[in-house]
């Protein structure tokens, strides 16, 4: 039952996201309209079919239900959120040296030792093939890139 | 005929010519390891070392490129099964079954069945590409705009209503996987869509983000908040799992009626230009579980689930090879690369392919077939040490899990990208809480510029009634109907039998 309640939330928040490419279609011509209303439509049309039967189907038991772990979701969320503010703020290497030295030392609870080693062998070990052997450019960051620009040419 | 002998094994010859297995053995280790990343997919690695081309011989280039191309997809199936990050996006159907594999503790088997198939498969399609050139251009000129339509329908339908447990919200999760894909520059119209003002989404939404975000993130984010392993299994001695290894390479040879089907498919899916690894994928991953003696088992580690797809990908290289080969129309992207090395190191593609060049066309026969045997024996030795990491506690799986995924999203360099993961790593993890499938979701974005460009060429073409037109798109289209409608009913009979078993 549990899961039956959870669906029909994903259900309507699916609905809702189509309703939203189906609305924002009617800003194009009709020709760059056809295949978002053909595809938004159908596939509405299947959702809220599968609201109503879920809905109808969970009429009949009520009571041994809890919403999907709200906390789990939070916390998903925020670590999420917390993950792209720093890689703007602080760029890829100097976003992920905090945030595998965090995770390793204050998440999971490694020792100093087990973190330092576990974060700078990635950071090497990222840097080594991207950086060196791939030559690709990783974002630098907003806060290193403004330290950079004030220093002297 | 004593000719196409003597091309055979001149063909094989040219292999074996110093320094040529070097190249060949070269290109396939960093296949291998290339295959692992997200985001540095073969496509990306032949860009890379296309410019080294101008100065090879054609059999080293052949051998060298070939070989690497060949096993990109199979390291690929690794990650997805280890991981639950799909090294390429034809991947996504190997996690599907894979990854629960690792969860109960049969890693190892699951990588073992990824090699095998995969090899099995590379050597079917290299064998198929060597007999069929003269017959597959009747099959390749059969398939237009309309069939092309009707195949990537089939594709998404099938992945919809096939995973999860309700077959509707699986179709409108590909459903939105299209819509996705529709963000940016419409390919008709050339009008910018959804964007809302954002430069960014001006390209589109991209697909190594999307995928990273759905599956990578969305799993490492259940491991860091349950601080748990990979592996449900406790295993606290250092066991290597040599038996799961051969009792993965065994399984694939005790079915190998599914394995042939599935790299048949993979063969012709792959021969047909355009179409792309992922539909062969998908639609093996469907027929095995349609094929199958225990479906419900599907999408919960059945190891069939990760044989029909690897043996597909592997396949559909082959298939590729045969337009590209015979006339010079590249069946993928990659493929596309393919033909500028031939091209680049004076190779004619066309008829000439099976008079002149034939001994040339052999040699890429054997190339293909041997990297693919080479690739997997190579690969077969690591994966018991592999295996061990679904065993890591979470204080080093997450770490690595994460640099691995956010490295492959950064590969353009734009912070958008990390941020589009990110998003679709939350949006993915509840999708998992709720055990709602999001492969769809990744097929239909894969698919959906390819099914609005074939939608708007059918009905410019044929007009809305194209299915009486075109016999073998209104054969596709009954092969949905009934794929979904029996999928349909059997799922509702299931759910009718418990609730009238719960009620009694």
């Amino acid at each position: 039952m549990v899961q039956r309640r959870n669906e029909i939330l994903f259900g309507i928040f699916l609905a809702i996201t189509i309703l939203i490419f189906i609305g924002a279609s009617f800003f194009y011509s009709p020709k760059a309209r056809l295949v978002p209303l053909v595809i938004g439509f159908f596939s509405l049309v299947l959702v809220l079919y599968q609201i109503f039967t879920d809905l109808a189907a969970r009429k009949s038991r009520v009571g041994d239900e809890e919403l999907l772990s709200q906390s789990k979701v939070l916390s998903g969320f925020s670590f999420a959120a917390g993950c792209g503010i720093l890689v703007l703020l602080c760029g890829f290497f100097g976003s992920m040296g905090i945030i595998l030295m965090g995770l390793t030392r204050f998440w999971f609870r490694e020792s100093w030792l087990a973190s330092i080693t576990i974060t700078a062998s990635l950071l090497i070990f990222s840097y080594l093939l991207f950086t060196m052997i791939f030559a690709i450019d990783l974002y630098p960051g907003a806060i290193p890139s403004f330290v950079i620009s004030l220093l002297p040419e | 005929m004593g000719e196409i002998l003597t091309a055979l094994f001149e063909g094989i010859r040219q292999i074996f010519v110093w320094p040529v297995p070097l190249a060949m053995v070269g290109g396939i280790v960093i296949g291998l390891v290339v295959g692992i990343l997200p985001g540095l997919g073969g496509i990306g690695t032949l860009a890379l070392f296309l410019p080294f081309v101008y100065k090879m011989d054609p059999p080293f280039a052949i051998a060298f490129l070939l070989g690497m191309h060949a096993v990109c997809c199979t390291s690929g199936g690794l990650t997805a099964v280890l991981f639950s990050i799909p090294g390429e996006s034809s991947s996504a159907a190997t996690l599907l079954d894979g990854f629960p594999m690792s969860q109960k503790g049969q890693g190892a088997k699951a990588c073992s069945i990824v090699l095998t198939a995969s090899m099995v498969g590379g050597v079917i399609g290299a064998l198929a590409l060597a007999l069929s050139i003269p017959v597959m251009r009747a099959i390749v000129k059969a398939f237009g705009p309309a069939e092309f339509l009707m195949l990537v329908t089939m594709g998404i339908t099938f992945v919809g209503a096939l995973s999860g447990k309700k077959p509707f919200i699986g179709i409108a999760c590909g459903g939105l996987g299209i819509l996705l894909s529709l963000i940016g520059d419409d390919p008709i119209t050339g009008t910018v869509r959804y964007t809302f003002d954002w430069v960014y989404l001006w390209d589109g939404l991209q697909l190594v983000p999307l995928t990273v975000g759905l599956f990578a993130i969305g799993e490492l984010l259940e491991y860091g908040i349950e601080r748990t392993s990979i592996s449900q299994e406790v295993d606290k001695k250092f066991k290597m799992r040599w038996d799961q290894v051969w009792e993965g390479i065994t399984y694939v040879f005790k079915h190998l009626g599914l394995t042939l089907r599935c790299s048949l498919i993979g063969m012709v899916i792959g021969a047909v230009p355009g179409i792309g690894a992922v539909v062969a994928a998908f639609i093996s991953y469907g027929h095995a579980k349609q094929t199958s003696r225990h479906p419900e088992e599907f999408g919960y580690g059945n190891p069939e689930g990760v044989l029909a797809p690897e043996a597909a990908d592997n396949a559909k290289e082959g298939g590729a090879l045969i337009p590209t080969i015979g006339f010079g129309i590249p069946g993928s992207a990659a493929m596309a690369l393919i033909l500028a090395v031939f091209m680049i190191i004076g190779i004619k593609p066309g008829p000439e392919m099976l008079t002149k060049d034939l001994s040339l066309t052999f040699t890429i026969v054997w190339t293909v077939a041997l990297a693919n045997v080479i690739g997997a024996i190579l690969a077969l030795t690591w994966v018991p040490f592999m295996a061990r990491v679904t065993n890591l506690r979470a204080g080093i799986l997450v770490p690595l899990v994460l640099i691995l995924s956010l490295l492959g999203v950064s590969s353009r360099g734009y912070p958008e990208d990390i941020l589009m993961a990110l998003f679709f790593g939350v949006v993915g993890y509840v999708m998992r809480l709720m055990d709602i499938p999001r492969a769809p979701i990744v097929l239909g974005f894969v698919l959906g510029r390819m099914f609005e460009i074939n939608l708007h060429l059918t009905l410019q073409i044929f007009g809305p009634g194209f299915l009486l037109k075109r016999p073998i798109a209104l054969v596709l289209a009954l092969i949905i109907i009934f794929t979904i409608a029996h999928e349909v009913r059997s799922r509702y009979r299931i759910e009718w039998r418990q609730r009238n078993g719960a009620a009694s």
